[in-house]
């Protein structure tokens, strides 16, 4: 038993639970955005997986993965585009149109990909170029370090980086200031003079422009291929994670590693046996369990603050009496 | 529809042109997507929308696909009527459908008066208790019913796979459950497709709902939570209650539809028995603008274009996904429909006019 337990939960589980998150994570920052001016982005999930296809597409053509990410934000930027048309301009229900854009992506990358690549499923080809990983040498000699630390993407290393802009923006600036107003009370934000309906269209091109990094980072980097429906819920993951400590991207990103840790846990222990179906259902009933169990540790967190501001106005009240 | 007999008011005149238009644009989008990969469109329209009557067989098509589709539209529909945004419709059938198969093979002395209706009342089962975990979490903890509910989906996928390759398996070479007795299978129509008389079934139970929908009090209050929730709590309805009630007959709705799946057109349980049907009801459901009445008009376009799209892919060499392209935009477009709005662009239109009467 013990012996089993440290084949599945030794150190490398670690490093592949970093890699396993980093998708979730892109994902979660795009929501949060989203989240962050009061709009729900289901459609996370197809941006990643119409940008996995042309990052790779455009890999496979130029040999260039700048090139491959460059196109793939600005594929992400177009589809948040008609989302934030039909959502903010034609009020149309902003879940419904992002579910559309999900099917749009499946069933467009699976056409493209029939009709021009005449494959089925997935493509792979030594011709795509992949973004580097980087390989420190100097960690080498410190076999522990090197396992958890060494071989990350650009993309997963640069992570931080992204979260902490993120977070610094919606906090610290004048910018997120207003976004989250806007996301708290439309109508107060509107009487104080922010244009809604701008800082919600830039919010979800932001949002777009990060899922398409983060598709691109899903086919090159995290793999080097694309396959059929090869987001498989990782944005709704994304969305289930952004519910940590109110879309706050570093609590959702710490949130996501919940998600890569089962990612990654699921690929180990169906090397000791246990069924497939069963370690695949796992990480989506963890979804399902987290987004109850966050939701209701907010719910509890509003409820205490709320009588304890009702407890101070009542002793406010008495010490004017 | 309406009380004054023929008499077909302006806004119902209106909503049909703006339906027409979405169409429209929607076909026009297809056919540049065609005429950039080589198709000519024409042909391949008029095969997608002539092709379910072409032979028996596509007309079999036909109508297999419109007994789900009317379901699952009626099922999200009922959903839409208490604000819930259900995308787990999938997993409920999934549920469904394994139940019925499950239960269909295991009596063989059973007679089928007992027989059916045990089976198709475990299906309904199956689907509502599927379906009751997200509603509990959204009213209870304010869980997005989205997200989880989608969720939900891939744990049936993964749970009802399992199920079939270690629990109740036929141990064949393509994973399934054991053949269904023979009292539990539901006839066919036609001998050279799958059409089988669950297809009434399904009719009946639309017009059931129907009925309840809009000749019942239950069915009032239903319909009054959906246009003012505030003032259903105020009048004194237990709107928790009616919910969560609705969500489960919406799944079992979708169980049933499952079950007649398995009873009709498989005789068993196999991987993957209707994926994406959660998004045929939507569209069935969401094309008519969520009117109840209409939705048996939308099940029959859409199950048309989906027999049609086999017919296309068998005769003219165009992937199916491009169908299932077509009916996603199709869904996007219905979303811009105010851009279609051609009430609103009239009005606006002449008061602009008016605008400049006056001021010149």
């Amino acid at each position: 038993m013990l012996g089993i337990i440290s084949r599945v939960l030794n150190i490398d589980i670690i490093h592949a639970t970093l890699r396993c998150s980093a998708p979730v994570i892109y994902a979660a920052m795009a929501c949060a955005i989203s989240r962050q001016v009061g709009l729900l982005n289901i459609s996370v999930e197809g941006t990643m997986l119409v940008s996995c296809f042309s990052a790779v597409v455009v890999s496979y053509y130029s040999g260039s993965w700048l090139l491959a990410i460059l196109v793939s934000v600005l594929v992400g930027i177009i589809f948040a585009l008609v989302l934030a048309t039909a959502s903010i301009k034609f009020k149309g229900n902003i879940l419904i149109v992002g579910v559309s854009l999900n099917m749009i992506a499946t069933y467009g990358t699976k056409f493209v990909l029939m009709k021009v690549f005449k494959l089925t499923s997935s493509f792979s080809s030594p011709e795509i170029v992949s973004i580097p990983n980087v390989h420190i040498v100097a960690l080498e000699k410190y076999p522990k370090l090197s396992a958890v630390f060494n071989d990350f993407n650009i993309c997963e290393l640069i992570l931080p980086l992204v979260i902490f802009i993120l977070w610094f923006a919606l906090y610290k600036t004048v910018w997120g200031l207003r976004v989250r107003t806007v996301g708290m009370n439309d109508t107060a934000a509107k009487t104080s003079g922010i244009n809604p309906s701008v800082k919600k269209l830039q919010c979800l091109i932001l949002s777009g422009a990060i899922a398409g990094f983060g598709g691109a980072y899903l086919s090159l980097g995290y793999v080097t291929m694309f396959i059929e429906k090869m987001t498989s819920g990782r944005g709704y993951m994304g969305m289930a994670a952004m519910n940590f400590g109110n879309a706050n991207p570093v609590t959702a990103a710490l949130g996501s590693l919940i998600f890569g840790f089962f990612t990654a846990l699921s690929a180990r222990v169906q090397l000791i046996g246990i069924p497939s179906q069963i370690v695949n259902a796992v990480p989506y009933a963890a979804v399902v369990i987290v987004l109850v169990l966050v939701n209701r540790n907010n719910l509890l967190k509003e409820k205490k603050r709320n009588s304890s501001l009702l407890y101070k106005e009542k002793q406010v009240v008495k010490m004017e009496n | 529809m309406s009380k004054n007999g023929m008499k077909i008011s302006q806004d119902t005149l209106f909503s049909i042109l703006k339906f027409l238009t979405t169409f429209a644009v929607a076909l026009l989008l297809g056919a540049i997507i065609m005429m950039v990969s080589g198709y000519n469109p024409l042909q391949v329209y008029a095969a997608l929308f002539t092709g379910a009557f072409r032979s028996t067989l596509d007309f079999g098509t036909m109508l297999e696909k419109l007994g789900t589709i009317l379901m699952l539209g009626l099922a999200y529909n009922l959903c839409h009527h208490v604000l819930y945004f259900n995308l787990g419709l999938e997993g409920c059938l999934y549920a469904g459908a394994l139940a019925y198969a499950v239960i269909g093979y295991q009596f063989p002395d059973l007679s089928a008066v007992i027989y059916i209706p045990l089976c198709f009342g475990v299906a309904v089962i199956g689907g509502a208790l599927w379906a009751l975990p997200p509603v509990i979490f959204k009213l209870k903890y304010n869980a997005n019913e989205a997200c989880s509910t989608l969720m939900m989906n891939y744990v049936a996928l993964n749970l009802t796979g399992y199920s079939i390759y270690h629990i109740w398996t036929a141990n064949s070479y393509v994973p399934r459950t054991p053949n269904l007795l023979p009292q539990v299978t539901m006839p066919r129509l036609f001998v050279s497709s799958r059409a089988n008389v669950t297809l009434f079934l399904a009719i009946i139970v639309f017009a059931i709902m129907l009925f309840v929908m809009f000749k019942t009090s239950f069915g009032f209050k239903i319909r009054t939570i959906g246009q003012n929730e505030r003032f259903a709590k105020y009048a004194g309805f237990n709107v928790t209650k009616i919910t969560i009630g609705i969500i489960a007959l919406s799944g079992g709705i979708a169980g049933l539809a499952g079950g007649f799946e398995v009873a009709g057109m498989y005789g068993g349980f196999i991987d993957g028995i209707a994926s994406g049907c959660t998004f045929d009801g939507l569209l069935a459901s969401r094309l008519v603008n969520n009117n109840m009445r209409m939705i048996p008009f939308s099940s029959v376009l859409l199950a048309l274009l989906r027999s049609g799209a086999k017919v296309v892919e068998r005769s003219l060499g165009v992937p199916s996904a491009f169908v299932d392209l077509m009916i996603s935009i199709l869904i996007l477009l219905v979303m811009f429909d105010k851009a279609f709005d051609w009430k609103r662009i009239l009005k606006r239109e002449k008061r602009l006019g008016a605008a400049e009467n006056a001021g010149g």
